[in-house]
């Protein structure tokens, strides 16, 4: 076996055993947990009240005529805080909590070599944001089934669909939150290349996301908005129109392409070059 | 092993290239494609003969009338129940931005889509059924024209009659030319331009720019008086001539949506439940022209949130209060009348002393 081989199988192992460390982590398990809790709070609390006043979130006010909603009102809560506060976590956690637990000397030991192993430490975060996505969407339709009745769904262009086509709506839902969080998880990598103490890029990467949001927000900085890798997260509303439109799918895509680069990149120079004590 | 600074290399490239990528790319196609040459008169009849095309694109529109942003103030939280005073909606209209979806799919079948965060309103219409639907409110109308034995006047006039009608009626107060090729939502355009010859106006020119192939307008600018961006703009930043599929235009309430009927006789000119709208007086001629309200219609604009809007965006002025933007000017005098125009506020001072 040549020896670029079995880099790669180590690399290929090195994946594995890292994507079972990402949900073996009691806290990781914590944070999903905690995502499943934001649709079962939602659809308990809109049971339990009669109040069916307009204000709230998007699609709340639907719940209670079809529980097939539940999903879609917890997506757009966790879009803003919960979901880029737990990527924040696992993402910054990468190599400055491998430095912080005195492993990362270890693993560089063995001859992935260091790009190999910053590919498998984002691609366990990136993992984690596929699962992230996927246990909100799903626990909201089994806890909008199993609370409320189940209808067709109505687009927000006013069209129906059936349970087949809503369950294809509903992956490419998952489909482009998980991505939507891929730029963040990048910033989140190149942050934990920077320290030893993992609370620290951790908190950054969310300090980061909340800040992309606020700016994204004033009309002042209008020639900034479509630079911000926050700007498409709530872009979900071209997945819920008929006929489907991926404009922002595109966008999005091509955005997180760019952050994931940029970042990627800068996490390599400076995991690369940087003198491992620890 | 490499040195230490080439591991750098990428991290240093990859923004270049990105940039270079962004700034390059739109660049890189003609600005100004070369086209066989039309007179004005050539493409307006050009124009009128694209009124059966299919097509579906993205429309974006944009407003600097240097009025403050009151988007904030005009609508209530994103996604939430929607504010739907007429006030709030023409605020939306000229200050910020806004952008549809349009689907047509022949002279009398359309479909707009107005998308908003995570909700949108839509105007269905196919053939004689209206239907509108918003989603914040999950509220459908429907309007249905009974048959009409009305005329219909457009249809039977050819594209040249049209056009020569269309020139007749702006050429004494406007100068009508075509001018450099363009680039609109990535296809080549003629450039029509109005230029009032009045100088009374504040409206400096209104472009028009024109499909090459098909002839339909994809966007129309409106700049006032001395400034270089266009003050209002209405326009496609996409689009795609494929023929439509109809089942886009058959719209069925969703369970659980209030529908609301309408129904519009054919032959009467007046729309159902605007009986009570006055005509408004018209002074003056051409792009001067001056619209008077009789007294009373500011206190019909009614709600407190409109009032509130209003009290934003007026400033007093002697013998009223009145808002001044960069292409329209509105004034309402103390005694109720309201005088509006595309000329500056001290004209209309003068036309509401007469």
């Amino acid at each position: 076996m040549s020896q670029s081989d079995t880099r790669r199988n180590l690399g290929l192992a090195l994946l594995g055993s890292e994507i079972t460390i990402v949900f073996r982590r009691r806290r990781n398990q914590a944070m999903l947990l905690a995502l499943a809790a934001v649709p079962i709070l939602i659809a308990v609390a809109v049971r339990l009240s009669s109040n069916t006043s307009g204000r709230g979130p998007a699609f709340l006010a639907s719940i209670s005529e079809n529980g097939l909603f539940v999903a879609l009102t917890a997506l757009t809560v966790s879009i803003p805080l919960f979901l880029p506060l737990t990527v924040g976590v696992v993402a910054g956690d990468t190599i400055a909590g491998e430095a912080n637990l005195g492993t990362l000397r270890y693993l560089l030991i063995s001859p992935a070599g260091r790009l190999r192993l910053l590919l498998v430490k984002y691609a366990g975060a990136a993992a984690f944001c596929l699962a992230a996505t996927a246990i909100v969407v799903i626990a909201g339709v089994a806890i909008g089934a199993a609370l409320f009745p189940v209808r067709p769904v109505t687009l927000l262009s006013g069209d129906t669909i059936d349970g087949a086509e809503y369950a294809v709506r509903c992956l490419l839902l998952i489909a482009y939150v998980s991505m939507s969080m891929l730029g963040l998880s990048a910033i989140g990598l190149f942050l934990s290349t920077l320290t030893t103490v993992p609370v620290g890029a951790m908190a950054a990467t969310i300090v980061l996301s909340a800040a992309s949001q606020i700016l994204d927000v004033l009309p002042q900085l209008a020639w900034l908005h479509p630079w911000l890798f926050s700007h498409y997260w709530l872009g979900i509303a071209d997945l819920l129109t008929s006929p489907i439109s991926f404009d922002s799918f595109q966008s999005n895509a091509l955005l997180q392409l760019g952050y994931i680069a940029v970042f990627g990149t800068l996490a390599y120079g400076r995991f690369a070059t940087k003198d491992v004590l620890s | 092993m490499p040195s230490k600074w080439t591991r750098w290399i990428p991290a240093a490239l990859v923004p270049i290239v990105a940039v270079a990528g962004v700034v390059l790319i739109p660049i890189a196609a003609d600005a100004t494609p070369a086209l066989p040459e039309k007179s004005p008169q050539q493409l307006l009849e050009f124009i009128a003969g694209s009124a059966d095309a299919q097509y579906s694109g993205t429309v974006e529109q944009s407003s600097h009338l240097g009025l403050p942003d009151l988007s904030s103030l005009g609508s209530s939280y994103r996604g939430g129940a929607g504010s739907d005073s007429p006030v709030s909606a023409a605020v939306e209209l000229l200050t910020g931005t806004n952008s549809a979806r349009v689907f047509v799919g022949g002279p009398d079948t359309a479909r707009i889509q107005v998308t908003d965060t995570l909700a949108e309103r839509d105007v269905i219409r196919n053939g004689a059924e209206a239907w509108t639907y918003d989603s914040k409110t999950n509220a459908v109308q429907h309007v249905t024209a009974t048959p009409g034995t009305r005329p219909d006047t457009g249809a039977t006039r050819t594209p040249a009659e049209l056009a020569t009608q269309f020139i007749d009626g702006l050429e004494p107060s406007t100068t009508i030319s075509v001018t450099e090729t363009a680039r609109v939502a990535g296809r080549a355009v003629y450039q029509l331009v109005l230029t009032p010859d009045d100088d009374a106006t504040l409206v400096g020119s209104v472009i028009l720019s024109v499909d090459s192939e098909t002839g339909l307008p994809l966007d129309v600018r409106i700049f006032a008086d001395g400034q270089s961006d266009a003050a209002f703009a209405v326009g496609f930043s996409s689009i795609d001539f494929s023929a439509q599929d109809a089942s886009l235009f058959n719209f069925t309430p969703p369970a659980g949506a209030t529908v609301e009927e309408h129904q519009v006789d054919g032959n009467s000119d007046t729309a159902p439940d605007k009986g009570e709208f006055t005509k408004p007086e018209v002074t003056g001629a051409g792009w001067s022209s001056i619209a008077e309200l009789p007294a009373g219609t500011a206190s019909d604009l009614g709600d407190s949130e409109a009032s509130a809007l209003l009290d934003q965006v007026l400033v007093p002025v002697t013998g009223g209060r009145a808002l001044e933007t960069s292409l329209v000017s509105v004034f309402l005098a103390n005694d109720g009348r309201v005088l509006v125009g595309a000329v500056a506020i001290d004209q209309l001072q003068a036309a509401a002393a007469q």
